[in-house]
């Protein structure tokens, strides 16, 4: 379970969060939506360890991340948005190496390598290896972690979508072995109806919650909004006269 | 669903070191530093017969003050940018950074150590190694150490590699150059002149003062000749190699808790 308390962060005069309150339960697949620079990514960050709060108090499975962090971060697996690895190391030795510090044997590794479709890469550097690759990759390391509380951040965003959905399939079982699961996501079409709770964060607060099968008609904007009329010949015509 | 673990001290220790010896054999600065200790190996068999155990050890100062110092900084700056991506991953583990980073610095110390020690190699199978010689070759293994944790310190601090190598490069010219034109330039004033334990304190503080000296005291039984000697002097001349030894142990340990702190400062970066 993820609690949040009043979480507070400033970047120079630049309030990101004021305030947030989140309770993510285990067994389901919570989404944080909201704007570009509503405060996600800083959320996910805060809850991952990888930034500290102005004030207020991050709790994972019973865990205080500021009194007991290294307890806590052992409860969490956090995947980040584009992630990128030691240039010069392989897709094998990356795996194997953070497989040893969750405690798991290198065979562990290779499965969750061979599960995410990267077993015929093993030995390229990972600088070397496509987006879509290195995100896969970067699963690979996520799941193999084994961790109660699953964090990520846009997760889909390099994948093609035979393996956004096996994404989705994988957080789906976690979510029935009770593990909990939260997200932050733009791609509202990929999960219209796909998660159990969707909360919606605005200028750093959570704003209340939107039902999850509503996600895609709640940020759409009509149609002659968004898009434009292609011209037609005789416009076109008109324009090079 | 396994219980969480919290790994200990040693299995991430043990695991960065693997890692960071790994991440060396593709990295062309540690071929550039051993290309350039082999070559400096070599250059003591350069002088001629009964000149060879004097003229040896000055040529490993010199390549050890011109050369490998700088290869030895910008090998440990290479490690720690090569991390720059990856703190959001590394951070975001159980680990700890001081188990990580002393794994990490402990392959950077065996790297850089040994290759140091290469320097005396040749010498030794031509059957020409001196107590003085291996007291050089040992102190510039020990200045290469203290060089590639700085250059590594220097990258968790300076993120852009462009800078960091600015960085390293300027320190590098402060310890071979600017620190002893300074104290050029304070050894006519009445102060110094008045206190000379002062001015030689500070150039014990030097790790490449120290190493430069303590091979030219060794070598040359030369001592100070511009200012009279005070009691420091004599402490010195009488412990140069003790001297040496804890002043880079010193800096190392020094070097090692900046990296820390700037490891510790990607929270937040």
């Amino acid at each position: 379970m993820i609690v949040t308390s009043q979480l507070r962060k400033r970047f120079g005069s630049r309030r990101v969060l004021d305030g947030l309150d989140l309770a993510v339960h285990p067994g389901s697949i919570t989404l944080l939506v909201g704007a570009n620079g509503a405060g996600k990514t800083t959320t996910l960050r805060l809850i991952a360890g990888l930034s500290t709060p102005d004030a207020g108090s991050v709790s994972i499975s019973g865990y205080n991340l500021r009194d007991d962090r290294r307890a806590a971060l052992a409860h969490l697996s956090f995947l980040p948005q584009s992630p990128r690895f030691h240039p010069r190391l392989t897709a094998a030795q990356t795996a194997t190496f953070y497989a040893r510090l969750r405690g798991r044997p290198d065979a562990d590794a290779f499965a969750a390598l061979e599960e995410w479709g990267v077993s015929s890469h093993l030995d390229v550097p990972t600088s070397k290896l496509s987006g879509g690759l290195r995100q896969r990759l970067a699963l690979a390391i996520f799941a193999l972690a084994d961790a109660p509380v699953l964090l990520l951040d846009e997760p889909g965003l390099s994948l093609d979508p035979h393996w956004r959905e096996a994404l989705q399939h994988f957080l789906r079982r976690q979510a029935a072995l009770g593990r909990t699961i939260l997200i932050a996501t733009h791609l509202l079409g990929e999960w219209d109806g796909r998660s159990d709770r969707c909360i919606l964060v605005e200028d750093g607060r959570a704003h209340g919650e939107i039902p999850p099968d509503r996600l895609r008609a709640r940020f759409s904007r009509p149609a002659q909004e968004s898009t434009v009329p292609f011209p037609t010949p005789a416009v076109l015509a008109a324009r090079t006269a | 669903m396994n219980a969480p673990a919290i790994p200990s001290f040693n299995t991430v220790a043990v695991a960065a070191l693997r890692r960071e010896w790994l991440s060396h054999r593709l990295n062309r600065f540690l071929y550039a530093h051993l290309t350039l200790v082999v070559a400096a190996g070599f250059l003591p068999l350069l002088t001629p017969g009964d000149e060879f155990s004097r003229g040896a050890a000055w040529w490993l100062l010199h390549a050890l003050l011109y050369a490998i110092s700088l290869s030895s900084l910008l090998l440990g700056l290479s490690s720690a940018h090569a991390e720059n991506e990856e703190f959001v991953w590394l951070l975001g583990q159980p680990a700890g950074t001081g188990p990580w980073l002393a794994g990490k610095t402990l392959a950077l110390v065996i790297l850089t150590g040994l290759s140091g020690l290469l320097l005396g190699a040749p010498s030794a199978f031509i059957g020409g190694l001196t107590p003085e010689l291996t007291l050089a070759t040992v102190g510039a293994a020990g200045v290469a150490v203290v060089c590639a944790l700085a250059g590594l310190a220097l990258g968790f601090w300076i993120r852009d590699s462009v800078r960091g190598l600015i960085a390293a490069i300027s320190l590098w010219f402060v310890l071979l150059f600017g620190m002893d034109l300074l104290l050029i330039g304070l050894a006519g004033s009445e102060w110094v002149q008045n206190s000379p334990d002062l001015w030689i304190a500070l150039l014990m503080l030097n790790p490449f003062d120290v190493y430069r000296i303590t091979v030219l005291f060794s070598v040359e039984n030369a001592a100070f000749s511009g200012i009279s000697a005070g009691q420091l002097v004599a402490w010195w001349i009488a412990h140069a190699p003790a001297w040496l030894a804890v002043s880079l142990t010193s800096w190392a340990g020094f070097a090692w808790l900046l990296g820390w702190l700037g490891a510790r400062r990607r929270i937040d970066g």
